[in-house]
């Protein structure tokens, strides 16, 4: 059985950390990739088969936020298969619009990320 | 001579040639009528001799057929003539009437007498008839005696009727001279009024007042066309139209400075425009600016909180479950969450004093304030890795708001000792000052980490960060250094240097460094 991946991008340590304990509170097996900005991630994504099954992405991070990380994703791997679920502070209609105006991304979560959401998101 | 007056005149001399020439063909007029007048009368003349002749030629004939024939139709038509129709008084009436000369009317009554006498013999010879002596009376009637009174009868009548067909005749020549001589005065008065009137239309109204007009108004037409250089014509002439041509001068006169003023109005316009345009971008960028700001300062302040917040709940389930590890790895995040916002909180602080606060300038030791900023900065990480060089060449005492200038320095320093690259076996600080062309120049000089050459044109803008891995930063530092230049009319520059940094303040320096 092909591991669960998943790659949190986001540019807190803090929330990097909140993330991954609650992902390995669920389920200890699962991977997880960290990035901590856009750029990082692609870097990530290019070096790694096969892909992660579920990215969680910030918005407001250094160097390529998480809407320009999408733009070069869509077009640099066209041919993911997993989710991106938004994890952002970041309660701005037009934000959640904007995001879920790429089809890969399938929800728009707002911190703190808390266990329900992590087995939602996972299950799904 | 202006133009009114010689209308006026134009117009007396009109009516004066008009008065003229209707005198002229009235006298004309009178003269051809007399002239009819005279040979009417010249012909009633001769008619009333031969009526007279006719008259006494008919006593004659009817006397002389009675004696022959012995008709009283001949004596009644004879004595009707001498008692009812009485031709020859009526010939003397009518010459009377006429006012013949006195010499003519006496031939007409010479004649008259004589017929009377002849009528005398006439009555003898019929008498004679009634008697009964044809023979008598045909002697009476018809010898030598009667033939010789008959002709003394005719001889006046004949000069008469040559007399008055001469006068006749010379006072109808001298009336048909009088009215040809007034007709050729006619004529020429017509002639004269006609060249006249030719020559005041010529003169005045073709030369005086319709070519100026002309010219005048095609140059109005040129004005108003756009072309403002045409002269006026006419503007010196001292009448009514140089009035005119004077007045078209002031129109376009007037005309060039409302163009001038259109022109100055559209440049104002264009100015004003310009301005407002340029404000209503700053306010755009301004607001924008507030706008990302108050975006990025609700999101960095309240996602350190939360992060915090969950940390300390992981913290709590932690302790229950005796994961102390987990407890403190938690609270160790939370800690740092809490320092990043109080460090972000105190930026943003800064940030708004600068923006705000006024300062008065004074002169300050910049030397000295370097020293005190490195002094204040030795507690951060690897600062002692950094050798510091310091020069300060520029003359003179630099007088600016202090806190600004102090914001500048420690940003600009502690940058450069947090961004050092560890990597390296020596990083530096340089920090010196000249003057250039009335400048100011402080440059802050090191071989860190630099900025990516994809990210530096994002260089001064708020909520940055190029290095977040190596150190924490809340983004404000260098959009602060760029307000505050810009509070001290002066400017803050980048570029690469030895695979670090060179930051270049430039300020206006003031008179005391001049």
């Amino acid at each position: 059985m092909t591991q669960f991946r998943i790659l949190i991008v986001d540019d807190s340590e803090a929330d990097q950390f909140i993330s991954s304990a609650l992902i390995h509170r669920y389920d200890p097996a699962i991977e997880i990739l960290q990035a901590y900005d856009g750029q990082e991630a692609l870097d990530i994504l290019a070096q790694t088969s096969p892909l992660p099954n579920l990215i969680l992405l910030d918005i407001n991070m250094p160097r390529m936020n998480g809407f320009e990380f999408l733009q070069c994703f869509v077009l640099d791997f066209a041919g993911f298969e997993g989710h991106v679920v938004m994890l952002t502070s970041s309660e701005h209609k037009e934000d959640k619009a904007k995001a879920m105006d790429y089809p890969v991304v399938t929800e728009y979560l707002v911190k703190p990320l808390v266990s329900a959401m992590v087995k939602e998101i996972i299950e799904r | 001579m202006k133009i009114s007056a010689l209308t006026t005149l134009t117009g007396i001399g009109c009516i004066a040639m008009s008065l003229l020439t209707l005198g002229l063909v009235f006298v004309t007029n009178y003269s051809i009528q007399q002239e009819h007048h005279y040979i009417q009368r010249q012909m009633e003349f001769r008619h009333l001799g031969n009526e007279l002749k006719r008259a006494s030629d008919l006593l004659t004939r009817e006397a002389r057929r009675y004696t022959i024939f012995g008709d009283k139709r001949h004596h009644d038509a004879f004595w009707r003539e001498v008692h009812e129709t009485r031709t020859r008084d009526k010939v003397v009436a009518r010459l009377k009437e006429m006012k013949a000369h006195p010499e003519e009317l006496a031939l007409i009554e010479e004649a008259k007498a004589n017929s009377d006498a002849l009528i005398e013999t006439e009555n003898r010879a019929m008498k004679a008839v009634a008697e009964g002596k044809l023979r008598e009376a045909q002697r009476l009637m018809f010898d030598e005696n009667y033939d010789f009174h008959k002709s003394i009868i005719m001889e006046p009548i004949e000069k008469f009727q040559r007399i008055t067909n001469q006068r006749a005749e010379k006072e109808a020549e001298q009336a048909q001279y009088k009215a040809s001589v007034y007709l050729h005065f006619t004529t020429i008065a017509i002639v004269t009024y006609i060249i006249f009137v030719l020559g005041a239309l010529y003169f005045i109204f073709i030369r005086k007042i319709s070519s100026p007009l002309v010219a005048i108004t095609q140059a109005i037409d040129l004005i108003t066309a756009g072309k403002v250089d045409t002269k006026i014509p006419y503007a010196n002439v001292k009448n009514e139209i140089g009035r005119l041509a004077v007045a078209a001068e002031m129109f376009k006169k007037l005309l060039i400075g409302n163009q001038r003023l259109a022109i100055d109005l559209q440049l104002h316009k264009d100015n004003l425009e310009k301005i407002v345009d340029e404000r209503t971008m700053a306010l755009t960028e301004a607001n924008a600016e507030l706008e990302e700001f108050s975006y990025r300062t609700s999101h960095d302040l309240r996602s350190p909180i939360v992060s915090a917040i969950t940390l300390l709940g992981m913290a709590k389930d932690s302790i229950r479950e005796s994961d102390y590890e987990m407890v403190n790895s938690s609270v160790s995040h939370a800690y740092n969450s809490l320092v990043k916002l109080e460090k972000l909180i105190k930026d943003i602080l800064v940030l708004s004093e600068a923006k705000h606060r006024q300062e008065e300038a004074t002169v300050i030791d910049v030397a000295a304030l370097v020293d005190s900023v490195l002094d204040n900065m030795q507690h951060l990480d690897n600062f002692s890795r950094l050798t510091i060089t310091k020069d300060f060449r520029h003359e003179g005492a630099l007088c600016v708001p202090q806190s600004r200038f102090v914001v500048i320095l420690e940003n600009l320093v502690s940058n450069a000792i947090k961004y050092q690259d560890v990597n390296k076996e020596s990083s530096y600080l340089s920090i010196s000052s000249y003057c250039d062309n009335s400048q100011f120049i402080l440059e802050v000089k090191d071989n860190g980490l630099g900025i990516p050459k994809e990210q530096q044109k994002e260089l001064f803008v708020m909520f940055k960060r190029f290095h977040p891995k190596v150190a924490f930063g809340s983004g404000l530092g260098l959009y602060l250094i760029s307000k505050s230049a810009a509070v001290l009319n002066g400017h803050i520059s980048f570029s690469e240097h030895d695979e670090g940094s060179l930051f270049r303040l430039s300020i206006p320096a003031n008179k005391e460094m001049e």
